[in-house]
């Protein structure tokens, strides 16, 4: 990860696979490539399916009744890349993805601006459109799969459930295509898993059951709510090996939702960083990591950096200050806990422009900022 | 364990000062038994469960295990439940003041007579000897003859059960009917409506035999459209049904409203609209389901609810029903015909909560593993 994302999915599959331990990461060295261990191998000499597309939301504004959320916000992935969008409770992460998605909750709704998912704007589509862009091409990975599986049907029906009325299979086939796309995603009794009742499986099966769900769409794009915080770490780990997996075998593109910067050190091309319902800092992962500009982003690196370098004894630095407050002022939304604060930070919120500095490799996405003082 | 020391063992008790050193050595032969009984306690139960989970004895075989493991525990504690309410029946009606003897040979009975009667009936027998002889009549199906009647009750109250049976079921029909609708709409809705609230909160406040004679007045008399006479067909049946349906739709509605609404909230219905489902998609295969479980809880209890209203609603409308009977023979004091309703009831009751929790149990797979332990 320290050589440029040359074609957007350099992290991910790729490479060799190292090692199969649990997340051990380091901010400024690769993070390891670790596909091994899992169920799922693609056929050699088989071309990948390449499902995935350019992804570009653009001035996305999201509003709760009075209240917006989401102020805004533009992204842009390129086909086949993994984005992670990184933020704290209340930052709009997942009103970005639910927006995306068009699974925003009643009260809820789109005021502004597009996701375009190639040449489809997904904010745009209405009846019957919409449902058929839902699911294919904007699959929605949900973050607790106990909540997000239908509890009193089988996990193996409710995945022939998508093969029924995206591609209208029968009864029989649309199970043994569901059986088969268990085996897929790593269980490995698949068989049998199908006849289960979710509350029946562990948590990292039903969070494959949950993955299966969401590709067995053959999405473009597939958005990942923190699909692993509910997980313990090595689930976690398992869980992150597969969809990187899936991701080299399908070719999808990703954004990834976390509040963890391990998690993004270790599957992102670029992150997106979300503060207070606005993008405040934009890079590859490698240049997010080594020169973070905007001071929230900063204090995030280093609290990482801290956790994982620190000795036992080692006092975790934290950012100081409340969680952004929701019904913030007419300035930077982390005006109130930003050491940097000027006059000028509380009266008008910063525009997002490129951040100054040395000329970024080839191919790499631009560094945006979103800061009066920081460049 | 000392109390028990002491009345087992009266001469052997320590006296109150010295009870620190006198317990020693009676507590050796209790330490020497009791840590078998326990152990051998843990270990049956701990043992027995495998069996039924284990995994070779295939999944199938599993499941049907822990539902007639479940199913004959319901009907053990229905049987005792039913106990119960025999006996507390029993002893109740021999609170209630009044002669049966008297009620059956007239207020001009001599005393030699009303003794006979008394001899006749057992009622001169020790009490224990009564409720011993009626017990055992009870788990036999014997529930005595009648006082006023002199026909088997058993038999008396088999010709009531189909109508209140039929009553019961038209009424339960109208009540889910109505109920499901509404607490469908309002969930549907998203909004609450004062009308509809204001409705609820009447049919709550209002009781079954005001409900019923309102009807009769309005649709009976009033209106003409419904018979007012007695009768057992259906046209007779369909004013009693709606009384006692609609005394339960309030809750039904709330049920069904509140369930629904969760359930509209939960993630798996957004999994289930991020699949591509239609709404109405969504709803019947999604949704129903889940709603349908708290919906079969409710008509459980419902037939407790029932055996009490069917009461006034069949008496007002006369229905030729169990509820008839019962008040008929509680005005004559026919105490065999008021206790075989009563536990006629009982039984019923039993009965309809055992079958919303078998079929709970199909419906929602969670519920399965409720009561194994």
């Amino acid at each position: 990860m320290n050589q440029p994302a040359e074609n957007g999915r350099a992290s991910l599959g790729a490479g060799e696979p190292v090692e199969a331990g649990p997340a051990r990461l380091d901010v400024d060295g690769p993070a390891e490539e670790r596909s091994a261990a899992l169920g799922v191998r693609e056929p050699a000499g088989t071309a990948p399916a390449r499902l995935g597309v350019r992804v570009r939301v653009e001035n996305l504004t999201v509003a709760y009744g009075e209240r917006t959320a989401l102020h805004g916000v533009s992204l842009d992935v390129p086909a086949g890349g993994v984005l992670a969008l990184v933020g704290e409770s209340g930052s709009g992460k997942s009103t970005l993805a639910h927006a995306a998605s068009r699974l925003l909750p009643p009260g809820a709704r789109v005021t502004g601006g597009s996701v375009h998912v190639g040449d489809v704007d997904m904010a745009a589509l209405r009846g019957a459109e919409l449902r058929r862009a839902r699911g294919s091409r904007v699959a929605y990975l949900p973050q607790d799969a106990l909540a997000a599986l239908n509890p009193v049907m089988t996990a193996g029906r409710q995945i022939a459930e998508v093969f029924r009325i995206a591609e209208g299979d029968g009864r029989r086939a649309a199970r043994e295509r569901a059986v088969e796309m268990l085996g897929r995603v790593g269980i490995r009794d698949p068989e049998r898993t199908a006849g289960r009742y979710p509350h029946e499986l562990s948590g990292g099966m039903r969070q494959r059951v949950v993955i299966a769900i969401a590709l067995a769409h053959r999405p473009q794009l597939l958005i990942a709510d923190e699909p692993t915080t509910a997980l313990d770490v090595t689930v976690q780990a398992e869980v992150l090996a597969l969809v990187a997996e899936l991701r080299r075998e399908f070719g999808i593109t990703v954004i990834w939702i976390t509040h963890d910067l391990s998690v993004t050190a270790e599957i992102a091309d670029t992150v997106a960083v979300l503060y207070g319902g606005r993008l405040v800092e934009h890079a590859s992962a490698p240049e997010l990591f080594a020169a973070a500009r905007h001071p929230y982003t900063r204090g995030l690196v280093d609290t990482y950096r801290d956790a994982y370098a620190g000795a036992p004894h080692t006092r975790y630095v934290s950012i100081p200050g409340a969680r952004s407050d929701r019904s913030a002022g007419p300035g930077c939304p982390f005006e109130p806990r930003c050491p940097q604060a000027a006059d000028r930070c509380g009266a008008e919120p910063p525009p997002v422009r490129a951040a100054a500095g040395d000329q970024l490799p080839d191919g790499a996405p631009p560094h945006l900022l979103a800061c009066w003082e920081a460049h | 364990m000392a109390e028990h020391l002491n009345t087992g063992h009266p001469e052997s008790a320590p006296p109150p000062g010295e009870a620190s050193e006198g317990t020693p050595p009676e507590a050796v032969p209790t330490t020497a038994v009791s840590p078998q009984t326990p152990s051998a306690e843990s270990v049956l139960p701990r043992s027995a469960p495998p069996k039924g989970v284990s995994p070779k004895g295939g999944r199938s075989r599993a499941v049907w295990w822990g539902t007639a493991r479940r199913v004959g525990l319901r009907l053990l504690l229905g049987a005792a439940t039913i106990a119960v309410v025999v006996t507390a029946t029993f002893a109740l009606l021999y609170v209630v003041p009044g002669d049966p003897a008297r009620g059956i040979a007239g207020p001009r009975a001599t005393p030699e007579l009303l003794e006979r009667i008394r001899e006749q009936l057992h009622l001169t027998a020790p009490l224990w000897e009564q409720y011993g002889a009626y017990a055992k009549g009870v788990f036999t199906g014997d529930l005595g003859d009648s006082y006023q009647r002199g026909t088997p009750v058993a038999a008396l109250i088999g010709d009531r059960l189909p109508p209140t049976l039929l009553l019961c079921a038209a009424a339960l029909f109208v009540e889910i009917l109505l109920g499901a609708a509404l607490g469908t709409w309002e969930a549907l809705r998203g909004r609450r409506l004062m009308p509809v609230l204001m409705t609820n909160i009447a049919l709550l406040a209002i009781p079954a035999f005001a409900l019923g004679y309102l009807f009769l007045l309005a649709f009976g008399y009033g209106l003409g459209i419904a018979p007012v006479s007695n009768g057992a067909d259906t046209a007779h049946m369909v004013l009693p049904a709606i009384v006692l349906g609609l005394t339960g739709v309030p809750y039904y509605a709330s049920v069904v409203r509140d369930g629904m609404a969760a359930t509209l909230a939960s993630p798996h219905v957004r999994t289930a609209v991020a699949k591509g489902l239609s709404r109405p998609a969504v709803l019947r295969r999604h949704v129903l389901r889940c709603t349908l479980s708290p919906v079969l809880t409710m008509a459980g209890m419902d037939v407790a609810i029932f055996v009490s209203n069917v009461v006034f609603v069949e008496t007002i409308f006369g229905w030729p029903g169990i509820g008839s009977l019962q008040v008929t023979a509680f005005a004559d004091q026919d105490r065999p015909v008021l206790m075989g309703t009563v536990v006629v009831a009982a039984v019923l009751v039993v009965l309809g909560n055992l079958l919303a929790d078998t079929l709970r149990s199909v419906v929602d797979p969670r519920s399965r593993q409720e009561l194994t332990t």
